[in-house]
């Protein structure tokens, strides 16, 4: 008689990563009393701060993790969790590097050229460097597999036509990490021949096309590329190897705490609501259970962190912490406006009603993004032996 | 975990797997009580995990008791492994225990049992297994301090019912019965901790029972055929299974956690019941959609009494009330995290919420 056990162990903490987490968290105070910044609900997908990026890396706070010849601090995985969880937890405006901080720096120091880790790396630890992802197009969102945008090889490097689509942030962006088909598709074989490249977004042939999402907010892009050209060491890893690349990247984003904590902002905002104030018991009952699957889904994301750097591949339990993670943001909204309704748009004299109304119009994107919570059932499911 | 926890959690495994199965626990439901299965336990000092070693005890930690009280629920074991152990811990709260004999465990929800010249006064609902040991640990008050206990059960009016899962609770009545002992509790203890002990202990019995439930509905949809294909081929038992055993996965996350903060040394009583509420809260609240899940899954068999399955999803029912349900839990972070975010003037929710991991 099988039994599935999921276990999480506790990361070994550092003392280090306390005073750093602690040390984030008073500047973040200090900003926010500075008016620096506005704390802002999903920050870390909608808050564009240039500025606020360029501090962070000047405090050494971005690809922490990295060589220090490339620009990094050369500390844990657990210090960079600390520090996200504190811009996630202040609704900082984080986005303009998030993308480049979090996937496209590692994926240069994996698989880019000697060239581009010294050129990019430290640009990006610096917060002056921002990318954007190319995976979706108009005919390929969950089934990435079926892009259509092609890259053929030309003299000195390739050619890539195409259409990108979401990829968030562009309009700052200096670079993209474009998906595009090396080869013909095989439908036996979905996934192979497709590559990642690295492209200049300023590179002749590309056009940038804002699109405004619900929420209004217009850092959605389509990203056409008519024959643009990019050199041959803009490949990045080996040529048909992209979509190893693009699962192994997955694995790795798809438990951190931005999975969970994109709302935490709002729950913190409502506490300092009712401080002072005599709670019902079923309004204490409602926030205290957000609090509860909050400290249950950090403990098992903490744990995930903890099995990768044991140099596990704990897949199902990754996929499991973004599903459930990213529908329990959506749910703090729901369950808080029991006590808080939300009828006005952004924009109001009232920051609490604008944090709520921001990730209420938001909220659709928190199960899309990354990864449809469909797809993670169904990579659970597999996980479990079910296909 | 220590080498010699892990040879106690394989014993009992080895002995959990050689006595008890679906027939044992249904036929304990109807009478068939499974005293070889307790025998050998008690023998192979099962039941002595929480007895200090002074006490010819095995002295083991919180989180080897914990392990072990989560691992005999993937068999639903119908005998009173868990308040044996949880007994023999309230005990040793007031160096009290004994390896002789097998004490179960009274305790109130709200009003306390008085001591008063040797001799006991209250009444306590819902005692688990009464029937099935020879002495009770009582927490009551003497002269207005917290103390302990122990009672025969043969001493008590004791009237008995079976909880859902056909197992004994009782509403045990102590109407001036004399104590075989007792003295006060130590310094620092309080009603709460012994109060969240419990809930803990309950919580990992429902984490143990989410386990085995994930396990059965794998393997049933794995075998099971309809429509000229296995149900797990089916799209919609897929995103069914992986909900199952994502609320396992989140509650396993919790009560390891909660099993982590109270063995801390110097764990202060709010971080320990922070980590307490947050188990019995994830791991009731799982408790409902895991077993309506399951159940779904599993079609008509699961609704039959001779498939394992409604030994753990009626077992987990009952549990998930005791000791504060989700909804008393809940109120308890709410409020508690509200007064620490509202206490000083940069307090904030998420300093409490993230402590004690």
């Amino acid at each position: 008689m099988k039994n599935m056990k999921f276990s999480f162990p506790a990361p070994l903490v550092d003392p280090s990563v306390e005073e750093l987490r602690l040390e984030v968290r008073r500047f973040l105070e200090e900003e926010r009393s500075k008016g620096m910044f506005t704390p802002g609900a999903d920050c870390w997908c909608a808050g564009i701060d240039t500025e606020f990026s360029r501090k962070l890396g000047a405090k050494g706070w971005l690809g922490v993790t990295w060589p220090k010849q490339y620009g990094g601090q050369e500390l844990t995985a657990l210090h960079r969790y600390a520090i996200t969880e504190e811009l996630l937890v202040a609704g900082a405006p984080v986005h303009a590097h998030w993308i480049a901080d979090r996937q496209s720096g590692p994926l240069i120091l994996q698989c880019g050229s000697e060239a581009m880790k010294k050129d990019i790396l430290p640009r990006i630890a610096a917060g002056t460097c921002y990318f954007a992802l190319g995976l979706s197009e108009p005919g390929a969102g969950s089934d990435l597999a079926a892009v259509r945008t092609r890259a053929v090889r030309v003299e000195g490097g390739w050619s890539i036509t195409g259409t990108k689509l979401w990829s968030s942030g562009a309009q700052v962006c200096e670079y993209m990490s474009v998906l595009a088909r090396t080869s013909t598709l095989d439908e036996k074989h979905r996934h192979a021949g497709l590559t990642q490249f690295l492209v200049r977004l300023d590179s002749p042939g590309v056009s940038i096309r804002g699109i405004r999402d619900m929420s209004g907010v217009e850092h959605f892009n389509e990203t056409n590329f008519t024959d643009v050209f990019v050199p041959e060491d803009a490949v990045l890893g080996e040529v048909g190897d992209g979509w190893t690349q693009i699962t192994s990247e997955l694995a790795m984003e798809r438990s951190g705490p931005e999975r969970f904590l994109s709302t935490f902002v709002v729950l913190e905002s409502a506490f300092a609501q009712v401080a002072g104030k005599t709670q019902s018991p079923q309004q204490a009952a409602v926030m205290g259970r957000l609090v509860a699957r909050i400290r249950a889904l950090r403990s098992m994301s903490l744990g995930v962190a903890t099995l990768l750097n044991n140099g596990y591949m704990p897949d199902v339990e990754a996929a499991i912490v973004k599903e459930l993670g990213t529908r329990f943001e959506q749910e703090l909204i729901e369950k808080l406006r029991e006590f808080w309704p939300i009828t006005m748009a952004q924009g109001g004299a009232d920051e609490f009603q604008n944090l709520l109304s921001e990730s209420l119009l938001r909220q659709p994107s928190f199960t899309l993004r990354g990864g449809t919570n469909e797809i993670l059932k169904g990579i659970i499911a597999r996980g479990l032996g079910l296909r | 975990m220590e080498n010699s926890d892990q040879i106690i959690l394989d014993t009992a495994e080895r002995l959990f797997s050689d006595y008890c199965n679906t027939e044992v626990v249904n036929n304990a439901e109807y009478g068939q009580y499974p005293d070889a299965l307790w025998r050998a336990f008690g023998d192979a000092g099962l039941l002595l995990v929480w007895v200090p070693e002074s006490e010819d005890g095995v002295g083991g930690s919180v989180g080897l008791g914990l392990s072990l009280i989560r691992q005999s629920a993937h068999f639903a074991l119908p005998v009173p492994l868990a308040e044996a152990l949880m007994g023999n811990w309230l005990l040793a709260q007031a160096g009290l225990t004994s390896a002789e004999q097998v004490s179960g465990f009274a305790l109130a929800a709200k009003t306390l049992p008085v001591l008063r010249d040797g001799a006991l006064h209250g009444v306590v609902e819902g005692v688990a297994f009464a029937s099935r040991v020879s002495q009770l640990a009582v927490l009551c008050l003497h002269d207005g301090q917290l103390c302990m206990a122990v009672v025969a059960v043969d001493a008590c009016e004791c009237s008995e019912q079976k909880s859902l899962a056909g197992e004994p609770r009782s509403v045990v009545s102590f109407a001036g019965v004399n104590v075989l002992s007792s003295a006060p509790t130590a310094a620092g203890f309080s009603i709460e901790l012994a109060f969240g002990m419990a809930a803990l202990v309950r919580a990992h019995q429902i984490a143990g029972a989410m386990e085995r439930i994930v396990g059965l509905t794998v393997g049933y949809v794995q075998e099971r055929n309809q429509f000229g294909r296995a149900l797990s081929k089916f799209q919609a038992i897929q995103h069914n299974v992986a909900d199952i055993a994502g609320e396992s996965a989140l509650a396993n996350a919790a009560v390891e956690q909660a099993a982590r903060t109270v063995s801390q040394a110097g764990c202060n009583l709010n971080d320990a019941l922070l980590a307490i509420a947050t188990a019995k809260s994830v791991t009731g609240e799982a408790a409902g959609k895991v077993t309506q899940l399951a159940h779904q899954a599993h079609g008509a068999m699961g609704f039959s009494h001779e498939y394992a399955l409604q030994q753990y999803s009626r077992r987990i029912w009952c549990w998930r009330e005791e000791f504060g349900s989700e909804f008393y839990w809940n109120e308890w972070l709410g409020q508690h995290v509200a007064a620490q975010a509202g206490a000083s003037a940069d307090g904030s929710a998420w300093a409490c919420i993230s402590r004690a991991f």
